[in-house]
């Protein structure tokens, strides 16, 4: 489900990238388009481009991104306003007004906020490392890097480069991580436990495991 | 400049790690700030591979996660069973 949203969100990205030589009419287009086409063909083409980038995507992300490319040729036509910096803006301020500009959405914005947020993730996760009381608290820590740091980070990368190779790339590390770190982490949690090392007794704490598994009369003792 | 701030995020975050590292009160800790250290390594190099553009870095990011996941697996099942494989 989190890959369908990730291969969702990264088909969304490249379905904008193409709308951008289409919209001016007159720049020659990219080397995977046919070279002199009308904005209604650019469209078109422009909504193909996900299939071949990722084939598995179910038919909503289809659907959504022929929606995207479709908006964006009518926003367009309507208007010859070619003003870069002013159009991130005006495609968020005014989304049901009028329309100003182009829509040439920046895919900088989106990988600058994945990253700053994918980064202070990874800040706060060593500051619960460092601040944390107890080795299982530190542990939690640790294992909540990955989840909200390092895809936030990756998927910005992806964001940022916009390209085919790197999508699948960044696809495979994130999988690999989501494969592997509670892995890992519940390998170093029983193997701290198995080991007896000390947890934190001082808010009142209970080895849940030693409660229930014991049988019932430690479990009628301790309530 | 999102990028300088990402990779000032990353290396103070390595910092901390590398203080419990030092006095971590247990083997645990220790071995939970290495694993910490690995995948924060990784998200070094991907931040690095946006900063200069050169897509091969991508790579080594994904073989130091790997090798990061090996060697905690390698000292857990150690120090648990007494033997890794």
């Amino acid at each position: 489900m989190r890959i369908l949203l990730i291969m969702l969100l990264l088909s969304w990205g490249a379905a904008q990238h193409p709308d951008l030589p289409a919209l001016s009419a007159d720049v020659p287009t990219s080397q995977s388009e046919s070279q002199s086409v009308e904005p209604i063909e650019g469209a078109e083409t422009s909504s193909e481009v996900p299939t071949t980038l990722t084939p598995t995507t179910s038919s909503e992300g289809m659907a959504e991104t022929a929606h995207e490319a479709r908006e964006g040729h009518s926003e367009g036509v309507s208007s010859s306003n070619h003003n870069q910096a002013s159009n991130q803006t005006n495609n968020q301020a005014n989304q049901h007004g009028e329309r100003v500009g182009p829509p040439v959405v920046n895919t900088n914005l989106a990988e600058e906020l994945l990253i700053l947020f994918g980064s202070f993730f990874v800040l706060a996760a060593a500051i619960g490392m460092l601040r944390f009381p107890d080795f299982y608290t530190r542990l939690h820590a640790s294992t909540k890097l990955v989840t909200l740091g390092g895809i936030g980070i990756l998927v910005g990368a992806a964001f940022g480069f916009n390209d085919v190779q790197v999508s699948l790339r960044v696809i495979l590390v994130i999988v690999f991580f989501f494969l592997t770190a509670p892995l890992s982490g519940y390998m170093i949690g029983r193997a701290g436990y198995l080991r007896g090392l000390p947890f934190y007794k001082e808010w009142g704490s209970v080895d849940e495991w030693q409660a229930l598994g014991s049988g019932s009369t430690e479990l009628e003792a301790t309530d | 400049m999102i990028i300088n701030i990402a990779l000032i995020c990353l290396a103070v975050a390595t910092v901390l790690t590398i203080i419990r590292l030092a006095l971590g009160p247990n083997w645990g800790d220790r071995i939970t700030a290495y694993d910490f250290l690995s995948v924060n390594f990784a998200l070094l190099i991907v931040v690095f591979t946006i900063k200069t553009g050169f897509v091969a870095f991508l790579d080594v990011a994904l073989l130091v996660s790997i090798l990061g996941f090996l060697s905690t697996i390698a000292l857990t099942r150690h120090l648990l069973n007494g033997k890794v494989l």
